[in-house]
C-alpha cells in the first residue's frame, strides 16, 4: 500500500524544506512533497491526503497581470480553489492552511486557540501556525495526526460508516462498561455520519471533530473539567498525571485514545469520568468528603483540594477558553460566538464581564447579570460596614 | 421550566415518542406565561412511559409489563414582572398530578392510580400530599367492604398522606424510580458528569433542603403534637424561591 502523501504548497518552498525530515522519519510513514504554487500538477492533487496551503503567497510573479478572476490573492484563495478541483474526489483530501501571522487571520478574535473558529470561517480543516511557540506539539506531529485521521477515516468510510463504528474505529472507543452512555453523548452531537459526510466522503467528520468536538466540552473533557469534577486544582492534577499512582491509572482508563489525541491536550471521556466517579465513591459521586478520602488514598502526592462548592469553568478573557475553576455564584452563563448547544454552558467571572465589553455582550440573560451584580454590591458593603466597626 | 428541559433529556428514553412533545409544550407554556395559566397535561393525552419490562420488581423480576401515564393541571399565576428569564409564580387554585398505572398493551387495564396534590388555604393538610382517587375493589376479602365494592370512595377526602414537595416534574421520576427500579437509578448514575445530571440534583437537593429546614422549625416549635403541626402547617410563599 502506498503511503499516504501531504502536499505542501509554499511560495519559497526551501523554506519548508526543514519540514520534511521530521514527516519522513514519523513512524506513520508518508509521502512528502513541497511545491510552489505554480508546480501543482493535477496528480499532486489528485492523490494528496492533506494538502498545506502558505497563508501569504508573495513570490508568484505568475499572477501579475491576471485578469481578476484567475487572480489568487493569497493562501485562502487558492485553498478555496483548490477545494473545488478536489471536491469530487473519493476521499476527499483535508485542506490546511499555514500561517506565521495567525493574528492577520483571527480578526478581532483572541489569538490562543482560536485556531478552529478561523478555519471554520474561512472553510479549511484547520490552520497551522508555523511558528507554534505555545504549544507542545511540533508542527511535523500535526500534520502527521491530521494524515491519519484521514487515512483512518478513509478506511472506516469505504466500510460503510455510521455512530458505532466511528466510536469505536475512529474514536477509540473499546468494551467499557460505560461504552453506551459514550455513544449516547457522541451522538447528541451530529456527527455527520449521513448525508453530509457521504457528499463530502468523511472529510465532514474531519471538520465536526476539530471545529465542533475537541475545543469544548462534549463527550470528550479536558482536564480542567476533571479538576473541576474531582475538586482538586488543575496544577496538582497535572501533576498527578505524570506519577505513576493508582489515582494515574484510573484516569488512564477513561482518557481519550482515538484520532487527534494528542493534538490539542488532552482528553478523558465524559461517560467514563461519571463511571469513575460513581466507582470512587461506592455510587455517592457527590459526596465531596468520600471523593476527596478516595483520592487522597489513591494519589502520589497530597491532593490540593478546591474550596469551591459548586464549581464552574469560567472563560479565560485572553484565550476564551475555560481555565479558571470558580464557585458557580462568581459568575453568570455565557454564549461565546460559534459555542455549540451541545455543548457544556460556558461561564465567565462578573469580575471580567466588568471589565471586558466583549465579554459582556455573550451574557445570556441581562437580569441574571444585574441580579448576580446587586448580589455583589450589597455583599461588599455588607463587608465594608463590617470593616467600618 | 429549567426542570422540564433538564426532564425531558433525561427521561427520553423512557418514555413514548409523542411525550417529548408535550414536555415541549409545558415548557412553552411557561415561557409564555404572563397571566393566570392552567399548566397542564391533557388525560386524553398523557405523558406515557414505555413498559418498565417487569421493572418494578428488583431484578425485573414482575412478571407482568407495567407502563405509566400521567397528566396534571396545576393553576399558576404570575408574581410581578418577567424579568429576563426569571419570573415568579403561585399556585392559585387547583395543584394535581395524576399517576396512572396499566398493564401494557391494554388501555383499559388501569391497575394503579394516585394524585399528588398541594392543600389549598382551607385544607386541614398536609399540605403536600397524596390521595388515592375512588376505586373499585372485589378482592379484599373483609365482608363489610366487599359488599360495598368502592375503596377510597369519593366522599372520603383521607387519609391526606404527606410527601415531599412534588413538582410535576419531580413526580415523572418518581414514578420512574417507581417502575424502573433498577434501570432508573444506573441510568442516571452513569451520567453524573453529565451537566444535566448535575442542574437536576441541584434543583431537587435546594427545594428538599428548604422543606426540611421547614419541617425541622415546626417539629422544634414547641407544638404538644408534633405531627398535628406538621399536618396543619402551610409553608410562607417563597420557601423555595431565592
Amino acid at each position: 500500500m502506498s503511503r499516504p502523501l501531504i502536499l505542501i504548497i509554499d511560495d519559497e518552498p526551501d523554506r519548508s524544506e526543514f519540514i520534511r525530515p521530521l514527516l519522513h522519519s514519523h513512524k506513520q510513514g508518508v509521502e512528502v512533497e513541497i511545491l510552489h504554487p505554480r508546480d501543482v500538477k493535477d496528480m499532486h492533487l489528485s492523490t494528496a491526503s492533506v494538502i498545506v496551503v502558505d497563508h501569504y503567497l508573495d513570490d508568484w510573479e505568475e499572477r501579475d497581470g491576471q485578469i481578476p478572476s484567475l487572480r489568487i490573492k493569497d493562501g485562502i484563495a487558492l485553498a478555496a480553489a483548490l477545494r473545488s478541483q478536489v471536491s469530487e474526489r473519493n476521499p476527499q483530501p483535508a485542506i490546511v492552511i499555514r500561517t506565521a501571522r495567525l493574528e492577520d487571520l483571527r480578526g478581532v478574535l483572541p489569538i490562543r486557540t482560536s485556531q478552529h473558529l478561523i478555519a471554520w470561517q474561512h472553510d479549511v480543516e484547520w490552520i497551522l501556525p508555523r511558528a507554534n511557540l505555545q504549544s507542545d506539539i511540533s508542527e511535523a506531529e500535526r500534520l502527521i495526526d491530521i494524515v491519519k485521521a484521514v487515512v483512518d477515516l478513509t478506511t472506516l468510510w469505504s466500510n460503510g460508516i455510521n455512530v458505532n463504528n466511528l466510536a469505536s474505529d475512529w474514536l477509540g472507543l473499546g468494551q467499557q462498561n460505560w461504552v453506551d452512555v459514550a455513544v449516547e453523548h457522541v451522538v447528541k452531537t451530529h456527527p455527520p455520519v449521513h448525508l453530509v459526510a457521504k457528499r463530502t466522503h468523511g472529510t465532514s467528520i474531519l471538520r465536526w471533530f476539530l471545529h465542533r468536538i475537541l475545543p469544548y466540552p462534549t463527550f470528550l473533557v479536558d482536564e480542567w473539567k476533571i479538576a473541576a469534577h474531582l475538586g482538586v486544582t488543575q496544577a496538582w492534577l497535572v501533576e498527578e498525571l505524570s506519577k505513576n499512582s493508582k489515582f494515574r491509572h484510573r484516569l488512564d482508563e477513561f482518557q481519550y485514545k482515538g484520532a487527534f489525541n494528542k493534538f490539542d491536550g488532552r482528553r478523558w471521556w465524559r461517560a467514563g469520568l461519571s463511571n469513575f466517579l460513581n466507582k470512587m465513591t461506592n455510587g455517592k459521586p457527590f459526596d465531596s468528603e468520600i471523593l476527596r478520602k478516595s483520592i487522597h488514598f489513591s494519589a502520589y502526592s497530597s491532593p490540593d483540594f478546591l474550596s469551591n462548592f459548586q464549581p464552574v469553568l469560567a472563560i479565560n478573557p485572553e484565550s476564551m477558553q475555560s481555565t479558571k475553576i470558580v464557585n458557580v455564584d462568581e459568575a453568570v452563563r455565557i454564549i461565546p460566538d460559534g459555542w455549540p448547544t451541545f455543548a457544556d454552558d460556558a461561564w465567565a467571572l462578573l469580575k471580567d464581564i466588568e471589565e471586558d465589553k466583549y465579554l459582556a455582550q455573550l451574557v445570556i440573560d441581562r437580569h441574571d447579570l444585574d441580579n448576580r451584580s446587586e448580589d455583589r454590591s450589597e455583599s461588599i458593603n455588607e463587608i465594608n460596614q463590617q470593616h467600618e466597626h | 421550566m429549567d426542570e422540564v428541559r433538564i426532564m425531558k433529556e433525561l427521561a427520553a428514553p423512557f418514555l413514548q415518542e409523542g411525550s417529548l412533545d408535550i414536555l415541549d409544550n409545558l415548557y412553552a407554556q411557561l415561557e409564555t406565561l404572563s397571566g393566570p395559566l392552567k399548566w397542564q397535561v391533557d388525560p386524553n393525552r398523557p405523558i406515557i412511559t414505555r413498559d418498565c419490562g417487569g421493572g418494578y420488581e428488583r431484578g425485573k423480576k414482575g412478571g407482568q409489563k407495567v407502563h405509566a401515564e400521567l397528566c396534571l393541571i396545576w393553576e399558576l399565576r404570575p408574581v410581578g414582572r418577567r424579568r429576563g428569564r426569571t419570573l415568579q409564580v403561585e399556585v392559585g387554585g387547583k395543584a394535581s398530578t395524576v399517576t396512572w398505572l396499566y398493564l401494557t398493551g391494554s388501555r383499559s387495564s388501569k391497575i394503579a392510580h394516585w394524585r399528588m396534590e398541594l392543600g389549598d388555604s382551607q385544607s386541614p393538610g398536609s399540605y403536600f400530599h397524596v390521595q388515592i382517587p375512588e376505586t373499585l375493589d372485589n378482592s379484599h376479602s373483609d365482608t363489610t367492604i366487599s359488599r360495598s365494592g368502592i375503596m377510597w370512595p369519593r366522599w372520603l377526602p383521607v387519609p391526606r398522606i404527606p410527601v415531599l414537595p412534588f413538582t410535576p416534574m419531580l413526580s415523572l421520576e418518581y414514578v420512574l424510580a417507581e417502575i424502573f427500579q433498577d434501570e432508573w437509578p444506573e441510568y442516571i448514575n452513569k451520567r453524573s458528569s453529565d451537566p444535566s445530571v448535575g442542574q437536576w440534583r441541584n434543583i431537587q437537593m435546594n427545594r428538599l433542603k428548604r422543606y426540611f429546614e421547614w419541617q425541622k422549625e415546626l417539629v422544634d416549635s414547641g407544638s404538644v403534637s408534633p405531627l398535628i403541626t406538621l399536618k396543619q402547617a402551610k409553608p410562607e410563599p417563597g420557601l423555595f424561591l431565592n
